[in-house]
């Protein structure tokens, strides 16, 4: 009887028993799907993000490039104070804004110096960071989570600047304005939801 | 409770916590310590991105910066290896980090660095690494065969990525460098503040 009784304490412990991974392929897998789809399934950084692409192909170079390296390395000033737990008043309003703000500034074609466009653009990084950062030390591999929406946020912005390189042509030119637009009113809507 | 059960739950914890060695160091189970050693560098985030954004900076400045880096970083990465096990080994992920947040930082600017920097930047970044990659709970055959995939698979790792970042001739594969770079630096400044914010 207690024979038995010990080989199914035995039997079972062998079978709950795992190996500790210190770097576990699931955690960090897992850690950089989530961190990839977190900017993808919030249809206010989508806009956002396709519309910073979009303005950046309309200035053309070096707006083009530059746009979409400033945002992630301000993005992660402003993940860094959400880890730091610093209240930044009106996230939400200011990612919303972000949408609207960049979808007029394509739709009415600005074209104001590279120094504002690359401030604007920071400033709204800060919002969207500081969305990112909040929930990074939930992730189970933080890096692979921030790797995972870093990159994220940087294909929504190289799809912004290949739908944007449509400028070149006059239609293509209406059709970038037209999606301006688009971005500009979901970002109204997005605001009013946030207000 | 009786003796016996008290005996019975004793042996089923104790199996709990010592029915299997600590892998902390093998990435996938059965492929054994070489192999598992080769993917080390390749599976833990920091290691990954420390030599990606060394072999972008290195290859961004021209094959002459390139050699210079591997000059500094094949011995300090033995020597890291080397040392790994001992007191000095361990902890130096977040090291790790705020160097990837430097070197993506510069391959963000571009500029025409000092050749003469690039074997300490190599060498800062190989002995961190090889400090970090201490295997644990093995004997002295599986532990010298990790450390040697370990050496095989980060050396192999930077100089893939050395050799691309190095052909980008055209301008927006240049400028795909930088883009890299702003994406490895954010990544790594984000997870090198959450060290030092979250408690």
């Amino acid at each position: 009887m207690q024979v038995s009784k010990l080989l199914w304490v035995a039997a079972l412990g062998v079978l709950l028993a795992t190996n500790a991974h210190a770097h576990s392929a699931a955690d960090i897998g897992g850690g950089f799907v989530s961190g990839l789809l977190h900017p993808v399934l919030g249809w206010d950084h989508v806009a956002a993000m396709v519309a910073v692409g979009l303005w950046g192909a309309f200035l053309g170079s070096p707006a083009l490039w530059l746009l979409p390296v400033v945002f992630p390395l301000v993005m992660a000033v402003g993940g860094a104070l959400g880890l730091a737990g610093v209240n930044l008043p009106g996230v939400e309003i200011g990612i919303a804004a972000s949408a609207l703000v960049l979808g007029a500034m394509i739709l009415l074609a600005a074209r104001p110096p590279l120094w504002i466009a690359g401030l604007l653009v920071a400033c709204f990084a800060i919002f969207h960071g500081h969305a990112h950062g909040t929930e990074l030390p939930e992730a189970a591999s933080p890096l692979a989570y921030s790797l995972g929406f870093v990159i994220a946020t940087g294909l929504l912005h190289l799809s912004g600047i290949s739908f944007g390189l449509l400028v070149r042509w006059p239609v293509g030119r209406m059709a970038v304005r037209a999606a301006g637009a688009l971005i500009a009113i979901a970002g109204a809507v997005f605001l009013g939801q946030a207000i | 409770m009786s003796a016996a059960n008290w005996r019975c739950l004793f042996t089923g914890g104790a199996l709990l916590c010592a029915a299997v060695p600590a892998w902390s160091h093998a990435p996938m189970q059965g492929i054994g310590e070489f192999y598992g050693g080769i993917l080390h560098p390749l599976v833990v985030p920091a290691h990954v991105l420390a030599l990606v954004m060394l072999g972008l900076l290195a290859g961004q400045r021209g094959m002459a910066a390139v050699r210079r880096t591997y000059l500094g970083f094949l011995p300090a990465l033995i020597a890291g290896l080397a040392l790994s096990g001992t007191r000095f080994g361990g902890g130096q992920e977040a090291l790790l980090l705020l160097l990837s947040a430097v070197t993506g930082l510069l391959v963000v600017l571009q500029w025409r660095w000092p050749i003469a920097l690039f074997p300490a930047a190599g060498a800062a970044v190989a002995l961190l690494l090889g400090l970090d990659s201490a295997p644990e709970g093995l004997a002295l055959g599986p532990y010298v065969a990790t450390l040697t995939g370990t050496a095989l698979g980060a050396f192999a790792c930077l100089l893939l990525v050395a050799d691309l970042s190095e052909r980008a001739a055209h301008g927006w594969q240049r400028t795909g460098l930088r883009v890299l770079g702003s994406w490895g630096a954010a990544s790594a400044t984000l997870v090198y503040a959450m060290r030092w914010l979250v408690p």
